[in-house]
């Protein structure tokens, strides 16, 4: 009696124990659709940034309030990575606005824009030497910091996978799917989410209200999120769509629902062209884009750069005089120039103790590092950076606030070191 | 039949002679009103629904799950044998004629019972309150959700009970056995996050499998999967925790 009772306690515990490993086991192994889900997005987006020779892709997105639409934004981006060329077409329209359409086309040497509303003129930027990053597209699964984002977003929305509904159908695609209604929506995600769009939409009306943002102020909650999802046979998702449903009412009570979708779709994949638009006869507009750091900086800079010396008097500001650089030679590497001070007679004595300057800059290899030399051959260190049409030349013995003391008398010399050309009229 | 109902009533009885089963009403209660006044005080700082009054049930249920729920279901299995064990009055409830795989059920069954009454009260109640204080999104399917979420938690709380009560089988002293369950608690919840691959077959992740039965459409596969994973958990504490109790010489 006793032997049979421990027999069925032993085989007991054993079928508990065999049921718990083989569904543990199947439980490790299996992919929940929002893996799979992941796995296909992560594909796409490495074959489309480092596989594939050409495709096209498609985005929509659109805004309604209670039906009405306030925004529809759609792109089509062709990519042709095997010859480096892409253009991209985006139409947009606002409630309220005239429809624009825009184009723009880039390779390895130009770039080109063109706005359906303006003029029918063609934008082109011509690259001095050839990009060869104009027309790549990022991984971003392969940045450093992703894996982490993907844990913690993984540990966010916890439980929530489940709501991935996946389907298989017999040549491979898959199907996916997911809906979440108001009750479904976990309480804490909804009220972040709904306090986010409150935030950033709702209570900044400037800038919104030029296509008839409702206002929500009061009882924003998020009524609806769904998704679907077509995944071809290789794992690449073919087309996404996405709906996100916002409710809330204005001050005056008035009810609104906006509903935001979203649709991705990738196609022609190695199967799209990119034609460079053939400019003749149109009306085009050029411009040198130069590509090497301080590639702008050429012989318009030599000559005369002047700034004004200025004190304040009895709380005027008055002109005692000027500040002078001369530039006088620019080779691949370096910058020649002086620097003078030439003060207004009567104003003679502060610049009794002025001095004449000769200066060196060192463009490329210290970007920037200025070579002072003053007449008796002492030599200290400054900056000078020669910007589009200004030049800022940083003298340290010049600057009366060098030494921490920032205008202890109202004499003192306001020191600039912004100067500008001197044209000759 | 006759007797184990009786030893199952005298059972629940005894438990519920305890202070802490009022203890657990209370918090139970407070948790209730705490959540309430959160909902309430984000809604109207904000401007925001946080939980309408389908969802609220289903935020108390979450927070009761993974806090007070547990913790009280540990006390009252360890009450049940190390409690009994310890006062010397196991002797005199095994006096009584009734088979020992008999009394350890319907020990079992009102542990059960106490899991499933607390969650029942705090279903009503945080309804009760959840429709006073939110807005109305009153929906028979959205009711049957809520009754369908607190109901399936009484599984996998079972199942984490059922641990507990075998140790308790094991280890004379309640407090040793206490201080145990909480640190197994703890060690399951870090290691589901350290490998969340592995997460189902650490026990406490499955406290929110009612979220499985609330998608729109059920995912049977992966919930035949976690009801055989907890099955296969019953089925093994439940025999090895008899098995113990069986030989236990008083």
């Amino acid at each position: 009696m006793k032997k049979k009772k421990n027999l069925t306690m032993l085989l007991s515990f054993c079928i508990g124990a065999a049921l718990f490993m083989s569904t543990a086991f199947a439980d490790v192994v299996s992919k929940t659709g929002y893996d799979q889900l992941k796995d296909a997005i992560k594909k796409t987006v490495a074959s489309v940034s480092e596989e594939y020779d050409s495709f096209t892709m498609e985005m929509a997105l659109s805004i309604k309030d209670n039906d009405k639409v306030l925004v529809a934004n759609s792109e089509i981006a062709r990519y042709d990575m095997a010859n480096s060329r892409m253009e991209n077409i985006t139409t947009s329209e606002l409630a309220g606005s005239e429809k624009e359409s825009f184009y723009s086309y880039r390779d390895n040497w130009c770039s080109m824009y063109y706005n359906s509303n303006d003029a029918d003129t063609y934008y082109v930027n011509e690259y001095e030497s050839e990009d060869k990053d104009a027309v790549t597209l990022n991984n971003f699964f392969e940045d450093e910091d992703a894996e982490y984002i993907e844990k913690i977003f993984d540990a966010l929305i916890g439980n929530l996978k489940e709501y991935v509904i996946v389907g298989e159908n017999p040549e491979g695609s898959k199907e996916f799917s997911g809906r979440l209604s108001d009750g479904q929506i976990p309480a804490l995600v909804n009220a972040v989410t709904a306090y986010a769009a409150k935030q950033s939409v709702f209570d900044r009306t400037v800038g919104y209200n030029e296509f008839d943002m409702p206002s929500l102020k009061n009882d924003v909650f998020v009524k609806e999120i769904s998704g679907r999802a077509n995944v071809n046979a290789d794992g690449i998702i073919e087309n996404l769509f996405g709906e996100f449903i916002l409710a809330g009412s204005e001050k005056d009570g008035t009810k609104h629902e906006l509903k935001v979708e979203l649709v991705f779709k990738v196609y022609n994949i190695n199967s799209t062209a990119v034609v460079k638009p053939d400019l003749t006869g149109k009306k085009v507009e050029k411009s040198i884009v130069h590509t090497t750091p301080y590639g702008y900086v050429s012989e318009k800079y030599l000559g005369k750069w002047k700034n004004d010396i200025i004190i304040e008097e009895n709380d005027r500001f008055v002109k005692i005089g000027e500040r002078v650089i001369e530039i006088t030679g620019i080779n691949d590497d370096y910058v020649y120039g002086t620097y003078t001070e030439i003060y207004k007679e009567e104003y003679a004595h502060y610049g009794s103790d002025s001095k004449k300057y000769s200066l060196k800059v060192d463009m490329y290899d210290n970007k920037g590092e200025l070579e002072v030399t003053d007449d008796l051959g002492n030599v200290i260190v400054g900056y000078m950076y020669l910007d589009m049409g200004r030049i800022e030349c940083y003298i340290p013995s010049e600057n009366p606030a060098e030494d921490g003391i920032v205008f202890n008398s109202s004499d003192d010399i306001i020191y600039n070191s912004s100067f500008y050309k001197v044209f000759e009229e | 039949m006759g007797t184990f109902k009786a030893a199952f009533i005298n059972e629940v009885e005894k438990i519920y002679r305890k202070k802490k089963v009022v203890v657990a009403a209370i918090l139970s209660l407070l948790a209730i009103v705490m959540g309430q006044l959160l909902v309430t005080g984000v809604n109207k700082g904000f401007g925001l629904i946080t939980a309408s009054s389908t969802q609220f049930p289903i935020l108390v249920l979450s927070l009761l799950v993974n806090t007070i729920l547990p913790l009280f279901t540990a006390l009252v299995a360890i009450d049940v044998f190390s409690g009994e064990f310890s006062h010397n009055t196991m002797k005199i409830t095994l006096t009584r004629p009734v088979s020992r795989v008999k009394l350890y059920t319907a020990k079992i069954s009102a542990i059960a019972f106490f899991v499933l009454a607390n969650l029942l009260m705090v279903m009503l109640l945080s309804l009760a309150v959840g429709f006073i204080f939110n807005s109305v999104s009153l929906s028979v399917f959205g009711i049957l959700r809520i009754v369908l979420s607190y109901i399936v938690t009484l599984i996998p709380v079972m199942s984490f009970a059922l641990i507990i009560v075998f140790l308790s089988n094991v280890l004379k002293s309640g407090t040793t056995v206490f201080f145990l369950s909480i640190i197994l608690f703890i060690a399951f919840n870090a290691l589901s996050l350290v490998f969340p691959r592995y997460a189902n077959i650490f026990i406490t992740s499955m406290f929110d499998w009612y979220i499985l039965w609330n998608v729109d459409t059920i995912p049977l596969g992966k919930l035949i999967r976690e009801f055989f994973i907890m099955a296969g958990y019953v089925i093994m504490f439940y025999t090895a925790g008899y098995y113990m109790f069986d030989k236990k010489d008083l």
